[in-house]
């Protein structure tokens, strides 16, 4: 029992007050010498007895009035679990228990972490509950997962241990998939008799409309929902929101170029800041730009490697209340070199005159020159070999056999890069026959003819996720010099045309018409790159620009194929390996990241013959590795970057009104816990009602007997 | 009301000193309530004649008046004094309670009670030639008057009672057999007390004095607080003839001490009127007056069963019967 305003309980003094004034009233008497001393006495002795035991009574009846009232005004509170305690021949109760172990409840407010304040108040609920009912303890990262089952209250120890070990996780709420585990918890129930109790900060992540179904039927079931508000209501926190590369291909000596941004979200801001920027463990600061208050700050940063393979990279702020969302990870698989396959269409033996000779000259060019391999024609190779080359470049070619063009869009759906420049050899309609398929093909829109309109310049879409965006970046001057002849009229490009999904316009000639001189498209995992003119001089005088070389190594490496079996997930996702059928998967694990050491990841089948390496306690932030062997018994590692899901960064709270819009039919009662140790087995409730009742009523008994003692007799 | 009548209430008569002139009031109120009228009975000094009726005493009958006139007369003769009273009064200090009195508000003490209810005894006693002594008692007798019939016996009564001060503890026990010793000749004993002693003892007195064949009146007083506590305070009651004392708040157990007071009061009176003595108890609040007329009343209506008891005129009951204002009526007067 507590009181709200115990500082009253000082007036228990009063109590002595009856007392007090019945030793005054026994010094206030007259004296009378009385001759029938004998008669009095012997009445006396008969009656002393009596009359003692009543003024007991009307003492304590009197005393107990003054106690009462002091303690209503004190305004005691008491859990109704205690109450309970006295009542023990309540029905046993089947409790679902579920803490938020979110990654928001790591916020500290005066040294403690919403989580732990959220372990004492399950373990006061576990303390005040009965022995007889039984818990069954849920954590919102695993709702499918309980960590006690039905947990027998006779053994609260253990399960107040279990409790207090329960660790927080860097995973966002999900609170539809969590209250689909309690529904599931109340339907393996020992009891009738159910209760459901929420241990959360109540911010707005992780509520979505979803939440309302379940809800409506835990309210249809007529489960009684106690929500138990342990967060903080501030909000301010410095967040670490990206972290990614700009580019989709990585290699050694090359810059690798990181996006990243910081979420300021307080009131003030934050100068000369600093970050740490790490590269497969070296740290080096970074110094931060302003960080204006409530905004958002990108911060390019760009990093190098010396060796290809997988490297990993991860930025840190300095620590704040919620240090879980100051880190973010990434993986890079930085490639030894880029393999270009250029298919010329209209081969020469003249230098320069070939359709290719300037592409292979651009991607040759430097310390690290691509693996360039020219055909003149496209050869069969199958999706998983190592021929597959990471770009494919289709130069002025004729036309491509329906065989050959199904190859083609099969690699790219596995995610081949295409580039198709068109040129006078090129057949119009065999191409949109066999690429264009009526916008299901593999090239982004339908070619219709060679237009010999001349342009000046080319302008370059301000698309950050182009593959052009190099391009972008450098003076309107540096490309006003290129100049075309001719170039591939196409249909539905045109300035302002509505272009279906998955296509857009990177690039436009400089005319009157602005008509499209590079259209992407994503096919799958791939994506292509239709140039509206030649690669070599045939059409365009581009390949003697000093842009060139730029655009073309940029356009390849925007769209060259990257490896898909690293990458980036958000912690509690599942991380997934699939393997084609007789791909053999052995002893396969994953470690954990911090050196927390390995777990086993499971490997199912898949329908179709393949398997899956899957893992699902992500619960983490961090690199996590998965190694096996594979059927040489080659050991095989795949990399992912575990990071801390972007939506527990925003503290806001819950509205009322939103989180009871959420809930539908469901009508929780909503307790603030204080830690100053309010009993959780029921809400608590406030006393003075009843004892201002049995107050009432004592005065009243005490009035009826004082009247009674008072009597004649 | 008459003024006689008025002077019987003990408040007013509280008022009237000395004692010889309350008793006299008292007296008086009495005889006027009784119709006084001159008292006859058998004596040596003759009054007059009145006719013979049938029943008369025929030893009564004068010859010399019937040789003179043929016709039958009895004699008649002043009364004299012919029985001898002794007033036993209690002076304990129990007798001296009486809040209002104290207060100065009006009314009787207990002695104060006592004492004019002795004085107005002892003049209707001496008035009609009858002799009335006096014994003043605590635990002891104090002093002691013996039966005298002489108008200064009065005086000496008036005397005694007005210079008592009751302040001592009771023993009436011993005083009824100290006083039984004394009176030789057989009388009327009238005791004036709280009775608040040892009962047994008084009882025992009491029948040694019946013993010797004395007829015995019990004036049982009491203050009306003795017997219904009707204090609504908080009191420490402080034994009036002792040193106990006792804390008590009187509504708590009122009933149950007035239950033991009327047990106490009804026991008295069913010992006393079993052994054939009057019993009569009277509070300080009482008409005085109105007291003694219903005692002399019981009295009266008492001459039918008892000879020789006390009475104004206890010799002519064989002679004549009394009115219930005590008149003879001559033999065929009430024709």
């Amino acid at each position: 029992m507590s009181f709200l305003s115990a500082g009253l309980l000082f007036g228990l003094f009063l109590a002595s007050v009856p007392i007090i004034i019945h030793i005054l009233n026994r010094r206030r008497f007259q004296v009378i010498d009385w001759p029938p001393m004998k008669y009095l006495k012997l009445t006396l002795k008969k009656n002393r007895r009596r009359i003692r035991i009543e003024q007991m009574i009307l003492l304590a009846m009197r005393t107990l009035a003054v106690i009462l009232l002091i303690l209503a005004v004190a305004r005691p509170v008491v859990s109704q679990a205690s109450l309970s305690k006295l009542m023990p021949g309540r029905a046993r109760t089947s409790r679902v228990l579920v803490i938020d172990d979110s990654l928001s409840m790591g916020y500290t407010t005066a040294g403690r972490t919403a989580f732990q304040v959220a372990q004492n108040a399950a373990s006061d609920l576990i303390k005040a509950a009965g022995v007889q009912d039984s818990v069954t303890v849920l954590a919102t990262s695993a709702p499918d997962r309980p960590v006690v089952r039905d947990g027998n209250l006779q053994d609260s120890a253990k399960l107040m241990d279990i409790v207090a070990t329960l660790p927080l996780t860097e995973t966002a709420s999900n609170w539809v998939g969590t209250l689909e585990g309690v529904r599931a918890a109340l339907s393996t129930a020992s009891f009738a008799n159910k209760e459901v109790v929420l241990i959360t900060d109540l911010r707005r992540a992780g509520w979505t409309g979803g939440a309302t179904r379940v809800a409506d039927e835990l309210a249809e079931a007529r489960v009684p929902v106690r929500i138990i508000d342990v967060g903080d209501r501030r909000t301010e926190n410095v967040s670490l929101t990206k972290f990614e590369l700009e580019e989709t291909l990585a290699l050694p000596e090359q810059p690798i170029h990181v996006a990243a941004a910081i979420r300021n979200n307080t009131g003030n801001a934050i100068a000369n800041g600093q970050a740490t920027l790490s590269v497969d463990g070296e740290s080096r600061p970074v110094l931060l730009p302003n960080l204006p208050a409530g905004a958002t700050t990108e911060i390019p940063l760009t990093v190098s490697v010396e060796s290809a393979g997988t490297h990993t990279l991860s930025m840190s702020l300095s620590p704040d209340a919620l240090p879980a969302d100051n880190t973010r990870y990434l993986t890079v698989n930085v490639r030894p070199t880029v393999s270009v396959l250029l298919v010329d269409g209209a081969p020469s033996a003249q230098p320069f005159e070939s359709e290719t000779d300037f592409l292979a000259l651009a991607y040759s060019v430097g310390a690290r020159p691509w693996n360039v391999q020219r055909a003149t024609e496209v050869k069969r190779i199958g999706p998983g070999s190592p021929d597959v080359p990471d770009v494919m470049v289709l130069a002025n070619v004729a036309s491509l056999t329906g065989e050959q063009s199904a190859a083609i869009e099969k690699l790219v759906q596995n995610g081949m890069g295409l580039m198709i420049f068109v040129g006078d050899q090129v057949d119009v309609d065999a191409y949109n026959q066999r690429l264009y398929r009526e916008g299901k093909g593999l090239l982004p829109v339908k070619l219709e003819r060679a237009m010999d309109t001349p342009t000046a310049g080319i302008v370059v879409e301000k698309d950050p996720q182009s593959p052009l965006a190099a391009l972008s970046k450098l003076a309107p001057a540096a490309l006003a010099g290129i100049r075309t002849r001719q170039y591939m009229a196409v249909q539905g490009a045109g300035a302002g045309a509505a272009l279906p999904e998955g296509v857009s316009v990177l690039a436009r000639w400089n005319n009157a018409e602005n008509p499209a001189a590079v259209i992407e498209k994503s096919v799958g995992k791939g994506r292509v790159l239709l140039f509206t003119t030649t690669t070599g001089k045939k059409w365009t005088d581009w390949p003697v620009d000093r842009t060139y070389v730029l655009g073309v190594r940029w356009a390849a490496m925007g769209i060259a194929r990257s490896q898909d079996l690293n990458g980036t997930l958000s912690a509690g996702e599942t991380l997934r390996i699939p393997f084609e059928a007789g791909q053999a998967v052995i002893d396969p694990k994953v470690l954990l990241p911090n050196g927390k050491g390995a777990d086993v990841i499971d490997n199912d089948k898949v329908p179709g013959g393949g398997t899956v390496l899957h893992y699902a306690r992500t619960d983490h932030a961090g690199i996590y590795t998965v190694t096996w062997r594979d059927e040489k018994s080659k050991a095989q590692e795949a990399r992912f970057a575990v990071n801390p899901p972007l939506s527990e960064s925003d503290l806001e709270p819950i509205a009322s009104a939103q989180l009871a819009e959420l809930l539908g039919n469901l009508k929780p009662s909503i307790q603030r816990y204080d830690t100053n140790g309010v009993g959780l087995g029921q809400p608590p409730r406030e006393l003075w009602r009843p004892l201002a009742t049995i107050l009432l009523a004592l005065m009243a008994v005490e009035t009826m007997f004082a009247v009674w003692v008072g009597r004649e007799r | 009301m008459s003024e006689s009548t008025t002077y019987l209430r003990p408040e007013i008569l509280a008022q009237i000193v000395p004692l010889g002139l309350r008793a006299q009031r008292v007296v008086e109120g009495t005889m006027s309530g009784l119709h006084r009228s001159p008292l006859h009975g058998q004596s040596v000094e003759f009054a007059d004649y009145r006719e013979y009726a049938p029943g008369d005493d025929l030893k009564r009958l004068d010859w010399r008046a019937y040789a003179r006139s043929n016709r039958f007369y009895v004699k008649r003769y002043e009364e004299e004094t012919n029985f001898r009273a002794t007033l036993l009064v209690d002076a304990s200090a129990s007798m001296k309670y009486g809040r209002a009195a104290a207060r100065g508000e009006g009314g009787f003490t207990k002695f104060d009670y006592a004492a004019t209810l002795a004085a107005s005894l002892a003049m209707l006693c001496i008035k009609q030639r009858d002799a009335a002594g006096l014994a003043l008692f605590d635990a002891a007798e104090r002093s002691w008057l013996k039966p005298s019939a002489a108008q200064s016996q009065l005086t000496k009564i008036l005397d005694i009672l007005q210079n008592a001060k009751p302040d001592r503890t009771t023993d009436l026990g011993t005083v009824l057999n100290k006083v039984a010793g004394q009176i030789n000749n057989r009388g009327v004993v009238v005791v004036i007390s709280d009775l608040l002693c040892d009962l047994d003892a008084f009882y025992e007195g009491l029948g040694r004095l019946q013993y010797q064949g004395h007829d015995i009146l019990v004036f049982h007083l009491l203050d009306r607080e003795e017997i219904e506590l009707p204090f609504n305070d908080s009191v420490l009651f402080k034994d009036i003839e002792g040193t106990e004392a006792l804390f008590a708040e009187p509504w708590a157990f009122r009933k149950a001490y007035k239950q033991a007071m009327e047990e106490f009061i009804g026991e008295v009176g069913k010992r006393c009127r079993t052994a054939g003595i009057d019993y009569l108890l009277l509070t300080t609040s009482d008409d005085l007056g109105s007291a003694m007329a219903k005692f002399l009343h019981q009295r009266q209506n008492l001459m039918g069963r008892h000879s020789g008891k006390i009475t104004s005129s206890s010799h002519e009951h064989s002679a004549g019967h009394h009115t219930e204002a005590g008149d003879v009526i001559p033999p065929g007067g009430a024709a």
